[in-house]
């Protein structure tokens, strides 16, 4: 059944007639106390902040609403087969400045169309009257505040392709541009301030100004997290600035191929595939900004007909080409590293990656930087195998069609079509030329890739499922020279190579990525038949690579036996440090007294230290901590890690994961004791 | 690309019988085929009642008779489609679309099948263009008139209709396997490379759509007398009555292959 939800917002009424027992109720309030939004704006370059216009405060109240609206609504689970759950019924009751204006028959449908284009829900909207005056938005800087007033509007996510566009507008010498950001995670923040500094380094000429609206949910996590209304939001707050500022132009810019977004597989269905800067969706937006807005303001997409390597080319081109490392384009934003900031799996990290490759801007967009390199890392079933796979099918799907049978094959592509367009043919073909182009540019990142690692590809020593091995096959069978070869092998190898590990064992190799619990196994493999403990093991994670062998003192003591149950505090400390809180609490009374407020700061500082070091060295019921427990968490850590590498080769190699499995101990000291014993080279 | 939503297959029985058999040996198209409408099969009856796919399937018989008419762009409007004689076709199958779009809104309930429908209208229409002998780049709203006008008949709105159907039940099918097909691609032994599954997937659709032949000699007797009996204006409530006929025609031609 439908899910049916009604939404009062900003403090409004419910609207008559609302008694459906089976429609979720929810607030949306970003004034209040107990808001569930935040919703702010922040001009990062200039201090004087104007009065919005009605209707534009207008239309960011209305995205505001339902970008809050659609995460506050589940689409369901990803198991939701049929679509069930996926199309939300979403009633909307919103206070507005002009309500006669946006209830108008023309406008209201408009509206409904821009949105369910993009998010493929039912929406309907409830307008009432906001009379309080103190409810205004005051976001937009006004001309005033401008140094040098802008001459068009910059849709800035600090993703790739809205770099690509804003340099490509600066180098070109049109203007200088306002870059709007939405800020939706903090992470997002620090790599869209980062790059429109840089930008105004680099161009100081034109240099941006650069404003941020802080719009996200917060005190519950969202229900839903597709966010296919975020499109509408970042248009309106564009087009709100812009309308406010006087300027006709909004650049919103993704690459082509990312802009229609087609389905790589059949399981994905209508906007299951985003349509954020789908031209169905510009154009019914552009509609909807005529009907909004006296002044003309239009959104449009530059790079609309370039693939993701052709907008890259674009950095290289005006000697930007170093900025690709500082944006991100994963989906996504939170769990990742700044120095890994991209899931390596998600079809914008496949998408970047690919696109960066065939712009030849690998140097710039490293394989480190990605957590999981689909070309030669074995793909967890699931999304990350989903996306990759399907990616590269659709890609190569797409370079062996004509126009006429992408637009026969895939019906998706009408809605790309704008049929008022004077050159219906011709944008399509465009559109075609330009898919065909990123299918062919796929095949030849994915031929250039696999030369790369043709011997591992050959012998069949890449991962079962990473995404070169799916490509092009490779098993060991099918290469019998390698038997043949004057270099005599070992038979047994576990060596490190870069950030991953070859390793070869029963007449069959593989390389494996780098993980914690491998340096465990390569020192067990090095030091068969001998108890190794726990914590000396650990000492290996932590000691330069090249002096990773624990001392034989470190291990001594460690040993069963040794000083494993002292306390990590001796007793002589804990009494000293507990005659030393005592003395500050006396110190304090005093500094009390005599009113000293930087004194008893210091002291309160002293104490803090003194009990969190106490605490630390403080176990379960008073008792002193000991290595004893130190020790128990190293166990852990050492046997989960090496468990967990166990796996990982297990996945790659069958028998050699049921050899570590069989022949490896672990617990507090961990060995490897095969029989019969075996010989390993590194 | 954009963000994607990916799903996954239901974890009942039914449903992981599918998954099974993809991970035979020798991969049958047919077997996932049948296995799937079986797990969904209770859903597939309701579609039976589906306004969205009735109001695709009554968007091509109203085009096919519309083609008829001298007037072709008077007999457009009728229902709802505004064009000019001398528009590409790419334009007006993208009017088609906005036309549907609007049924599609109202109603939620049809979830991803209204999409799909809509998808195997427009499919229908290109496809037809292009077995008329023109290419859907140059062609214009005349040239789709002359081809629909030539599918108008009896026996040849059956062909429409087949492509029509084949389409949906083809779209349907891989909407389902396809959420576990690339994630069982490199496990399966039928599929451990990419060509192998996108040849998998190929022989799917052409399972699917071979099914829907059933459709084409029915389809055109239906249309005929309906036709002629309403004088041309063939309505929602007709069509809805041969929607859930050739739904169960369909299963039914699924349950002898399997006797077969």
């Amino acid at each position: 059944m439908t899910t049916r939800a009604l939404l009062l917002c900003d403090g409004a009424p419910a609207p008559p007639g609302q008694s459906d027992p089976a429609q979720i109720r929810e607030r949306i309030d970003w004034r209040s106390p107990s808001a569930n939004v935040n919703f702010r704006a922040e001009n990062l370059d200039d201090t004087v902040l104007g009065e919005i216009d009605g209707r534009a405060a207008d239309l960011i109240q209305i995205a505001t609403c339902t970008f809050a609206a659609d995460q506050a609504i589940s689409r369901g689970g990803d198991r939701d087969v049929y679509g069930s759950d996926w199309h939300r019924e979403l009633h909307l009751a919103v206070p507005v400045r002009d309500p006669d204006f946006w209830s108008s028959p023309e406008v209201y449908r408009l509206l409904l169309d821009a949105l369910e284009f993009a998010t493929g829900d039912t929406w309907r909207f409830t307008f009432s009257t906001t009379a309080d005056r103190s409810r205004q938005l005051v976001l937009i800087p006004g001309h005033q505040g401008f140094a040098r007033p802008p001459d068009y509007v910059v849709l800035f996510s600090g993703g790739a392709d809205s770099l690509c566009a804003t340099v490509e507008l600066l180098a070109g010498a049109q203007g200088r541009p306002l870059l709007i950001s939405h800020r939706s995670t903090p992470p997002t923040v620090s790599r869209q301030t980062n790059l429109a500094r840089i930008l105004q380094g680099r161009f100081p000429e034109r240099a941006p100004s650069h404003t941020s609206f802080w719009i996200h949910r917060k005190r519950s996590n969202p229900k839903d997290t597709s966010q296919r209304t975020r499109a509408f939001l970042f248009a309106s707050l564009g087009a709100a600035a812009a309308a406010q500022l006087k300027l006709p132009r909004v650049i919103y810019s993704d690459n082509g191929v990312v802009s229609l977004n087609l389905p790589i597989n059949r399981g994905i269905v209508g906007t299951m595939a985003s349509r954020s800067t789908h031209p169905g969706f510009l154009s019914r937006f552009n509609r909807l900004l005529g009907a909004v807005f006296q002044r003309p303001v239009r959104v449009e997409n530059t790079l609309a007909l370039r693939t993701r390597a052709e907008a890259l080319q674009i950095l290289k081109a005006n000697s930007c080409a170093d900025l690709l490392q500082e944006t991100v384009s994963c989906s996504h934003t939170r769990g990742l590293s700044g120095m890994q900031p991209h899931c390596g799996y998600c079809t914008q990290c496949i998408d970047r990656r690919f696109g960066s490759l065939a712009a030849d801007m690998e140097e710039h967009d490293l394989t480190e930087r990605y957590k999981l390199d689909a070309f030669v890392a074995s793909l967890p079933e699931g999304e990350q195998r989903t996306i990759a796979v399907s990616y590269v099918r659709f890609a190569n799907r797409l370079s062996q069609m004509t126009p006429e049978e992408m637009f026969q094959d895939i019906p998706e592509l009408a809605e790309a079509i704008n049929p008022e367009s004077q050159t219906v043919d011709a944008d399509a073909r465009a559109m075609a030329e330009m898919l065909k182009r990123h299918g062919l540019a796929v095949g030849n990142v994915m031929s250039r890739m696999a030369q790369k690692v043709i011997n591992d590809l050959g012998h069949g020593r890449l991962p079962q499922t990473c995404l070169l091995r799916l490509a092009f096959g490779g098993e060991i069978e099918q290469w019998p020279a390698l038997q043949q070869t004057a270099e005599r092998i070992d038979p047994n190898c576990f060596r490190r190579e870069g950030k991953m590990w070859r390793v070869r064992f029963d007449g069959r190799e593989v390389v494996v990525p780098d993980e914690a619990g491998m340096v465990y196994l390569f020192h067990l493999l090095s030091t068969p038949e001998r108890d190794v403990d726990v914590v000396a093991l650990l000492s290996l994670r932590s000691a330069p690579r090249r002096q990773r062998r624990p001392s034989d003192a470190e291990t001594a003591d460690l040993q069963p036996g040794g000083r494993t149950a002292e306390p990590i505090m001796p007793p002589k400390d804990r009494a000293r440090l507990r005659q030393r809180l005592k003395e500050l609490a006396a110190a304090r009374s005093v500094a009390e007294q005599a009113g000293n407020d930087v004194e008893l700061a210091l002291i309160d500082k002293e104490v803090a230290e003194i009990e969190r070091e106490l605490e630390r060295t403080t176990g379960r019921g008073g008792k002193p901590r000991t290595f004893q427990d130190e020790r128990g968490k190293a166990r852990q850590s050492v046997s989960r890690a090496i468990d967990r590498a166990r796996k990982t080769i297990r996945d790659a190699h069958m028998p050699l994961g049921r050899h570590l499995h069989v022949f490896i101990k672990t617990g507090w000291s961990c060995s490897y004791r095969p029989v019969p014993p075996i010989r390993w080279s590194s | 690309m954009g963000h994607n939503r990916i799903g996954r297959l239901p974890r009942t029985l039914r449903w992981r019988q599918v998954v099974s058999l993809l991970d035979e040996p020798s991969l049958d198209a047919s077997a996932v085929a049948r296995a799937s409408s079986l797990a969904a099969e209770v859903r597939l009856r309701r579609l039976a009642n589906d306004p969205t796919l009735v109001h695709c399937f009554w968007i091509l018989t109203r085009l096919a008779t519309a083609a008829r008419q001298p007037d072709f762009a008077n007999a457009l409007a009728e229902i709802g489609i505004e064009a000019r004689p001398d528009e590409p076709i790419l334009g007006f199958v993208a009017r088609v679309a906005e036309q549907v779009r609007n049924e599609v809104a109202a109603h939620p309930e049809s979830g991803h099948f209204a999409t799909l429908a809509s998808l195997a209208l427009r499919r229908a229409l290109t496809e037809t263009i292009g077995q008329h002998g023109r290419s859907l780049f140059g062609s214009s709203v005349d040239d789709l008139q002359a081809a629909l006008r030539h599918y108008a008949g009896d026996v040849r709105f059956g062909r429409m209709a087949r492509l029509f159907f084949g389409d949906f039940f083809a779209a349907t099918l891989g909407s389902f396997v396809e959420r576990e097909l690339s994630n069982r691609t490199g496990e399966s032994p039928g599929l451990q490379t990419l060509r192998e599954s996108q040849e998998f997937a190929q022989a799917l659709d052409r399972y699917a759509r071979e099914s829907a032949l059933i459709m084409e000699e029915f389809a055109g007797g239906w249309y005929g007398k309906n036709n002629w009996e309403s004088k041309g204006q063939i309505n929602h409530e007709d069509t809805a009555g041969f929607v859930g006929y050739a739904l169960r025609k369909l299963r039914t031609e699924l349950t002898r292959s399997e006797q077969a």
